[in-house]
């Protein structure tokens, strides 16, 4: 039986605490790129993005021991990095680009399986998302979507914690409004 | 025109409690692999530490680079042209290779640190340890912390290299890495290097110096050493124990040096090793005293 | 584990318009959820994401990797304003290494718990260790006893005398403020919190001047014992304080200014192996 891919991860994050540069190697090829492209739509200064990796990647090195062996390892690497970019953006507000701050044009518009896959994973969240205002969206990211704590949220978006709760609320029972309209 | 030899020794002598570990020895270094064989005691580790300047003779003169380091500022000049492998050589706790090679680096004042990370990087490709760099230094082989001691030595290509037995614990593979290494740095620098085995002088050396007793026995190209086994080597059907040395070949026949031919024997090639065990006689096989 | 994902992947224009950062809200959220879950997905993106910034960030990783991470006490001497060079230097000294200082700290519990409660023996005891923890501390920082790479070191340019003065001097910048806090904070020492720096000092400057014969973890077992026998012989005799008496204290100045003056006119041989080891 052939190895998943998840178990390919895990064998290599276990080779790293024997010094194996090889399997650090491996695991830069498999995660670095998808892990820089997700962290340059949330900050677009490169360096920025290119020291949040070296970071990330340097704390998987040092810490793999600390992986508990359950779920994703791409998951793990994602939760270390996000709390690293927010780290690093302490007052470099000029770097932040705010996420998802574009509308998609009617050219790009999500595929009805796109939306379908949100819609697994979250209920029918998808359209409801699209109806939200930016600044509502960029809060229902950084928090549901990244797993960042409010406080935490504040500092990526530039914004006071206070508000990263208003706006949170207000987009729960917005979403929650839509969703229920949607079902009924 | 006169070229100024790399390493000068004259007359050199040093005792430790009485006993002489070198012996009013002579003995001039040019670029090229020289060759340093001897009975453990003979004096090898004595005579690397001199000329690496890690100790002073008792009396003599050693003269490195046209110059004698008498003063701080000689000696440090000195000591920016070489690189030196001792005999011993142990690790600080806590290191990884790289840390280790880096260290030593930094005492060699690589301030800079990038250029210092890639003149380490370069070394631990040279020996083949890039691989396991990141790997504690007490998580090595025996044979890769040699070639480890061995890295350092060669960091900033050293116009002098000393090595007290570099291949002590290296497998046969790494061997033949190493004296791919170091037959490249004989191409410029002036290399000595000690082992206890003959294959390797043979392999990379043109010259060879036997001590012995603290004393210098032979000093000459490697070629010549082995002339002087010429008409002393035999394959014979059985033992001989008239002779210096004998023994059972795989092929089943029996080699025997010695100064006269046994029955029925005929003459084999000599080798390094024969040559050097008729040079020394029984004191080629001792073991055990520590130099 | 789940990696099931439904049999759904991104096509290459999905993957390139999310990379180019024009994919919209919902795809874009829908595929990092996808990515995190899809290991197929995340080696197609590679193709998409800029080269050098992933090589320039590797270069990195691997360089951190290979070093290992400094040392806390190399951490803080570079934020003091240490050069990064000596720094390492110094943090390489076993008695620098936080394992040494935690038993310090150890030591210095039960010697000021033993000088505030023990009596004129708590008090012994003080004067005994106290003046020692600096001259085990710099036995333990040079030389092949503490640094097994030694005689390679020696053979490098670094000056020895530097390298000893240096971690001298880090070895009395971590281990003194401990033991005279612990001191002031036992009201039974009264002065003798504060004197006992003089041959603290006095015996250090005498290690460092015989380290230019002898292998300092040596010169620190004799002067240890000799340190002992003074102490122990005042307090039989009465007072463990003698050893502190006004007229000592002076000889104590004028030997380590004498100690410091050998090891000046001397260091020359620290340059070289001492005896053969």
């Amino acid at each position: 039986m052939r190895a998943g891919p998840a178990d390919e991860d895990a064998a290599l994050l276990a080779a790293l605490a024997d010094g194996d540069l090889a399997a650090m190697r491996r695991l830069y090829e498999r995660h670095a790129p998808w892990l820089s492209a997700r962290l340059l739509r949330r900050c677009n200064d490169p360096d920025v993005v290119a020291d949040v990796l070296q970071d990330s990647f340097l704390a998987l090195w040092r810490g793999a021991e600390r992986w508990r062996g359950d779920g994703e390892v791409a998951a793990w690497l994602w939760g270390i990095a996000v709390r690293r970019l927010v780290s690093r953006l302490r007052g470099r507000r000029a770097a932040v680009v705010l996420p998802l701050e574009e509308e998609a044009d009617p050219g790009t518009a999500p595929s009805a399986e796109e939306v379908a896959l949100l819609g697994v994973e979250y209920g029918d969240l998808g359209s409801a998302l699209l109806r939200l205002s930016p600044e509502m969206r960029a809060v229902v990211q950084a928090t549901v979507l990244d797993g960042l704590s409010t406080r935490q949220a504040a500092r990526l978006l530039g914004i006071p914690a206070a508000t990263v709760k208003t706006r949170l609320h207000r987009a729960k029972a917005h979403l929650r409004r839509e969703l229920a309209g949607g079902l009924a | 025109m006169t070229v100024v030899p790399t390493v000068a020794l004259t007359g050199v002598t040093k005792r430790f409690r009485g006993t002489a570990a070198l012996d009013d020895v002579h003995l001039t270094l040019g670029p090229g692999i020289t060759g340093l064989l001897g009975p453990n005691g003979a004096g090898k580790t004595t005579l690397l530490r001199i000329t690496a300047t890690v100790l002073t003779p008792g009396a003599g003169e050693v003269v490195l680079f046209g110059t004698r380091p008498a003063g701080p500022e000689q000696l440090a000049a000195v000591r920016r042209r070489l690189g030196y492998l001792p005999q011993e050589m142990g690790h600080p706790r806590g290191f990884t290779g790289f840390g280790f090679v880096d260290y030593m680096a930094v005492l060699k004042e690589w301030t800079d640190r990038a250029a210092r990370h890639a003149e380490v990087r370069r070394v631990l490709e040279l020996v083949d340890l890039d691989g396991v760099a990141a790997r504690r230094v007490s998580a090595l082989s025996g044979g890769q912390r040699r070639r480890l001691g061995l890295a350092q030595a060669l960091l900033g290509d050293p116009d002098l290299l000393l090595l007290d037995e570099p291949t002590t614990g290296v497998d046969p593979g790494q061997r033949v890495t190493l004296r791919q290494v170091l037959s490249r740095a004989g191409e410029r620098s002036t290399v000595l290097l000690s082992t206890h085995q003959t294959e390797d002088v043979a392999a990379l050396c043109d010259r060879v110096v036997v001590l012995d007793g603290g004393r210098v026995r032979f000093d000459g190209a490697v070629a010549d050493l082995v002339a002087t086994a010429a008409g002393r080597v035999w394959l014979a059907d059985a033992p001989d124990p008239a002779a210096r040395a004998s023994w059972r070949t795989g092929t089943g026949r029996h080699r025997v040096v010695g100064q006269a031919a046994p029955a029925g024997a005929e003459p084999a090639e000599p080798t390094l090793e024969d040559a050097y065990l008729l040079l020394l006689g029984e004191r080629a096989r001792t073991t055990g005293v520590a130099a | 584990m789940s990696t099931s994902t439904g049999g759904w992947h991104a096509d290459e224009d999905l993957l390139s318009r999310y990379v180019r950062g024009d994919a919209g809200p919902v795809a874009a959220a829908s595929l990092e959820q996808h990515l995190l879950r899809c290991a197929s997905c995340r080696d197609r993106i590679a193709a998409h994401v800029p080269v050098p910034l992933l090589d320039a960030a590797w270069e990195r990783v691997r360089d951190e990797a290979v070093a290992g991470r400094p040392r806390r006490l190399e951490r803080l001497l570079v934020r003091l304003g240490v050069p990064a060079p000596d720094a390492l230097l110094v943090a390489t000294a076993p008695s620098l290494r936080t394992s040494w200082l935690v038993g310090l700290v150890v030591t210095l519990v039960f010697v000021g718990l033993g000088a505030a409660y023990g009596g004129d023996r708590g008090l012994t005891f003080f004067l005994l260790v106290a003046p020692l923890v600096p001259v085990a501390g710099v036995a333990f920082a040079y030389g092949p006893d503490a640094d097994p790479s030694h005689e390679a070191a020696l053979a490098t340019p670094y000056p020895a005398t530097r390298l000893l003065l240096l971690r001298t001097a880090a070895v009395l910048a971590a281990s003194l403020p401990p033991v005279l806090l612990a001191a002031l904070l036992v009201p039974a020492l009264s002065w003798t919190a504060v004197a006992w720096l003089l041959p603290a000092l006095s015996l250090t400057a005498a290690l460092l001047a015989a380290s230019t014969w002898v292998r300092p973890t040596v010169t620190a077992a004799a002067l240890g014992a000799g340190w002992t026998a003074a102490v122990t012989s005042a307090s039989r005799a009465a007072d463990p304080t003698a050893v502190l008496a006004p007229a000592l204290l002076v000889a104590y100045a004028v030997l380590g200014c004498l100690a410091l003056l050998v090891l000046a006119l001397r260091s020359r041989s620290l340059t070289t192996l001492g005896s053969p080891s």
